[in-house]
């Protein structure tokens, strides 16, 4: 199973080793000429969004300091909600926002002869990845600070701190492991990005990838560029794995309950108030307003409902089938392995192997996993009458998405199984006579349930809104709703685009609020 | 009968248990004592089949269980019961199915009848229907020792059973679970760090230093002829003295006391200085310089409870006799 999970990059590898005659200019061209930039854009775009998402989650964090408990949660679900706005959507809705011909730009223009500035550009990408993927820092640094800034507060300016001393202490002492985590997501989330650059035309890895795809119709130079695309996408991993070794068995974890409460200047909590307000309408309101509006006029203009239903249809189907093929898979080898691990390995054994061969894909930018499975499916296709053919690409198609999203189950299902210490089911194995079944179904399965529903939601989301391994594997005339959205969005059409966005859009609400009602479990 | 011969077990080229050998006889409680890192979860992860010793033989019945690092039994399968130290109730499960688990062979009214049976012989009628999270710490222990005991097992294993318990609770708890041991069909092993559990319920004590067995007898045996300093100073609430260049053992029984110089003595005595009262957590302590030919094995002070001063008014520098029964001394071959 690892062999079969790893098999893309292990094709990939294989079909990189030589290029053919014809395809041997384009690969010059592309290491003359488009090789610098494209290292170059991708390492600005990584390190200008990780650096502005910590600014921006930092500042987020201390400015809803001065509000009452129940205000700052509710600031926090807000402030979250980003999170379920794939990239692509946010490239798109800021693109039309800021056209030459929409209502702002005219706006500032006409009555300020002011020009606004251009989103398709590496800051203005910086800008707008840095809006949609700041909740992996905000999210984690706000629960940890939540817990203990108003003690630590205190006892630093009574040990004669200055205040911006003592929240630098403060973000130093318990803010590095979130802050450092999260920065490694957003930095693999922004390698792997495919729709959020190519619909704001900057040159990455992953558009070049399909663009020798698309354009030169060469699955070699496509795999060449995915190979150099892994170098970072593992040193990344391996700095997170460092991270992992580093923090381990670290103090940052303590809980400190909040009882006391600081008092705030009134210019401070009129400042935060503007700041944070504006911030929202920034990166919440307006591009809702916009996509509500458009998705209004697309209706109202043309007669395509059929479609979306049909598309949402498809991306629902999707959206089950692959969860479900996903978590059963994870669960019959999270059981094998605790059956070998109880019963030959005496507890002694480690999960590694889940860790490498069943995990990595999530770390993979998409577009590199579907270059592999492409060229394994150019193996078998030939083989294949074109009735099959069409089979055969969906298979590939759940497969892919099975390799990138399988972590989620087993990360889950880990978290499940802390419940469980090797005496629990050493205990459950001696007590019923080493009926091992037994113990699956009343002990170890029930334990782990909500995980496993929750296991479900996510991927069901994840499958629902992913776009370059989709885009890449999907059969021949068949569409979702995320690649029905990049289509619109590379013509421009912005009414569309919103429209086929919604359902993404209220799947992940749903997800939102499913998670937040069972906080406690999944924090 | 539970019966180890020559265990040793080796983990990470370093040796945990040496040469332990004992023999665990029908309906016997055994309490394995020992500071943290002797051993004692060793030993018991090795009889339970969990670890593998280097070698050794662990019998039950004269039938083989394992030798060296082979199981001949399933570690599932040696009819045990195990309470494990963090006690690993089954979470989502209520009091009375938490005890039902290990049922599955009897029949449904059999089982039903063994489960009430247990929840009324543990006194946990109140609380059957209520998940263990609920539970207080001396209600889950119960839970938790009912649950191993249900299936009828030949010999229940306890680990540290009383070490998250308040004094109180596992004063009654202790007072209970000896009721509950003295009317069972088993033999029971107990681990723990804690010499008034063993010298409360054990039949027999073993004493495990460094993985090696120190000694292994009866409470009253260990108590009183304690076969090694260590034993003395972990087990026992006696002194040990050097006389003669011997290292002596006076147990309690050979009741200590303590008189100024000039009074009269019955009991054979030595000599010393009194140097004033010092306290610790357990209480006051009279500290005695004693004359050269009569030392504490460690230190060069005796170290007397205020209890044995006998309502003396001692002051620092006079002259005291400590006493003791010359005949009840013990010598320890160190």
């Amino acid at each position: 199973m690892g062999l079969v999970f790893l098999s893309p990059i292990l094709f990939l590898f294989e079909k990189s080793k030589a290029i053919p005659k014809d395809a041997t200019s384009n690969w010059v061209f592309v290491v003359d000429k488009m090789l610098p930039e494209l290292s170059a854009n991708s390492f600005f775009l990584v390190i200008g969004t990780i650096s502005l998402s910590v600014l921006i989650s930092i500042s987020l964090v201390i400015l809803i300091r001065p509000f009452s408990l129940r205000i700052r949660k509710f600031l926090v679900a807000i402030l979250s909600l980003p999170l379920i706005f794939p990239i692509y959507v946010f490239s798109f809705v800021y693109l039309g926002m800021f056209e030459w011909a929409a209502p702002f730009p005219t706006f500032f223009r006409e009555y300020f002869s002011l020009s606004t500035p251009s989103i398709k550009t590496i800051p203005g990408a910086i800008f707008v990845f840095s809006i949609a993927l700041y909740p992996y820092v905000f999210i984690p640094l706000e629960i940890k600070v939540n817990k203990a800034w108003e003690n630590l507060f205190i006892v630093s300016k009574n040990l004669g701190a200055s205040t911006p001393k003592t929240v630098f202490l403060i973000l130093r002492v318990i803010g590095i492991k979130p802050i450092l985590f999260g920065a490694v997501v957003i930095g693999l989330e922004v390698l792997s990005d495919f729709g959020g650059a190519s619909i704001l035309g900057i040159d990455t890895y992953t558009t070049a990838i399909y663009t020798a795809w698309s354009s030169f119709f060469s699955i070699e130079i496509a795999t060449r560029l995915g190979l150099i695309l892994l170098v970072p996408a593992f040193l990344i991993l391996f700095f997170e794995n460092i991270l992992e070794y580093f923090f381990k068995g670290k103090t940052t974890e303590e809980e400190i309950l909040n009882n006391k409460k600081l008092i705030f200047s009134r210019i401070f909590y009129l400042t935060s108030c503007s700041i944070i307000f504006f911030f929202t309408i920034l990166s919440l309101i307006l591009p809702i307003f916009h996509l509500i509006k458009w998705a209004f006029v697309a209706l109202v203009n043309g007669d395509v409902f059929n479609v979306l239903f049909e598309l949402t249809t498809t991306s629902l189907i999707l959206g089950i089938l692959v969860p479900v093929f996903i978590l059963v898979m994870a669960l019959k080898i999270t059981i094998i392995l605790k059956w070998v691990n109880l019963r030959i390995r005496n507890g002694s054994g480690n999960n590694l192997f889940v860790n490498i061969f069943c995990q990595y894909g999530y770390g993979i930018p998409g577009n590199l996993l579907a270059v592999g499975i492409l060229v394994f499916s150019s193996y078998l296709n030939s083989y294949f009458t074109s009735s099959f053919s069409y089979h055969l690409a969906l298979m590939f198609l759940v497969f892919g998405l099975m390799v990138k999203f399988s972590r989620i189950a087993f990360k889950n299902f880990s978290l499940g199984e802390k419940a469980f210490s090797i005496n629990t089911e050493r205990s459950a194995l001696i007590l019923n006579g080493n009926n091992f079944g037994k113990y699956i179904v009343d002990i170890y399965f029930p334990g782990i349930k909500k995980y496993f529903i929750g296991s479900f939601f996510i991927l069901g989301v994840e499958v629902f809104k992913e776009l370059p391994i989709t885009l890449f594997l999907r059969p021949i005339g068949v569409n979702t709703l995320s690649t029905k959205v990049y289509e619109y969005a590379s013509e421009g059409e912005w009414e569309q685009c919103a429209l086929f966005t919604l359902p993404i859009l209220l799947l992940g609400c749903a997800l939102k609020l499913f998670l937040d009602r069972k906080q406690k479990a999944f924090a | 009968m539970l019966s180890v011969k020559n265990l040793f077990v080796e983990k990470e080229n370093r040796e945990i248990l040496k040469d332990v050998s004992f023999s665990l006889h029908p309906n016997e409680i055994l309490c394995v004592l020992g500071p943290s890192g002797c051993g004692k979860t060793t030993l018991l992860n090795s009889i339970l089949g969990f670890d593998s010793p280097k070698s050794g033989e662990i019998t039950f019945n004269n039938s083989l269980l394992s030798t060296g690092s082979i199981n001949h039994v399933d570690p599932f399968e040696r009819d045990f019961g195990v309470v494990f130290q963090e006690l690993n109730l089954f979470p989502h499960l209520s009091v009375s199915k938490n005890i039902e688990f290990g049922l599955g062979k009897l029949d449904s009214s059999e089982a039903r009848n063994r489960v009430k049976e247990l929840i009324q012989e543990f006194s946990l009628e109140n609380c059957s229907n209520q998940l263990p999270e609920s539970l207080s710490g001396g209600e889950r222990q119960r839970v938790a020792i009912a649950r191993s005991l249900a299936p009828y097992p030949n010999t229940i294993f306890l680990d540290e059973p009383f070490s998250s318990l308040d004094i109180n609770t596992k004063r009654n708890l202790r007072v209970f679970l000896k009721k509950i041991f003295k009317g069972l069909n088993s033999n029971v092993f107990m681990i723990t760090h804690d010499k008034e559990d063993a010298i409360y319920l054990a039949d027999k004590v073993l004493v495990l230093k460094n993985g090696s067995v120190e000694q292994f007898g009866s409470p009253k045996e260990v108590l009183t002829q304690p076969s090694s300093q260590f034993t003395a100073d972990f087990f026992c609430s006696g002194k040990s003295l050097v006389y003669e260049n011997k290292v002596i053992y006076l147990s309690p029984q050979c009741f200590f006391g303590l008189k100024l110089e000039g009074e009269d003595s019955k009991l054979d005595f030595v000599s010393g200085t009194f140097l004033g009262e010092s306290s610790n957590s357990s209480g006051d302590i009279l500290l005695v310089d004693l004359d050269a030919d009569f030392k504490p094995y460690r230190g060069s002070l005796m170290e007397l409870p205020v209890s044995y001063s006998n309502g003396i008014d001692l002051n620092a520098g006079e002259r005291v006799k400590l006493e003791f029964k010359m005949d009840q001394i013990h010598e320890i071959k160190d």
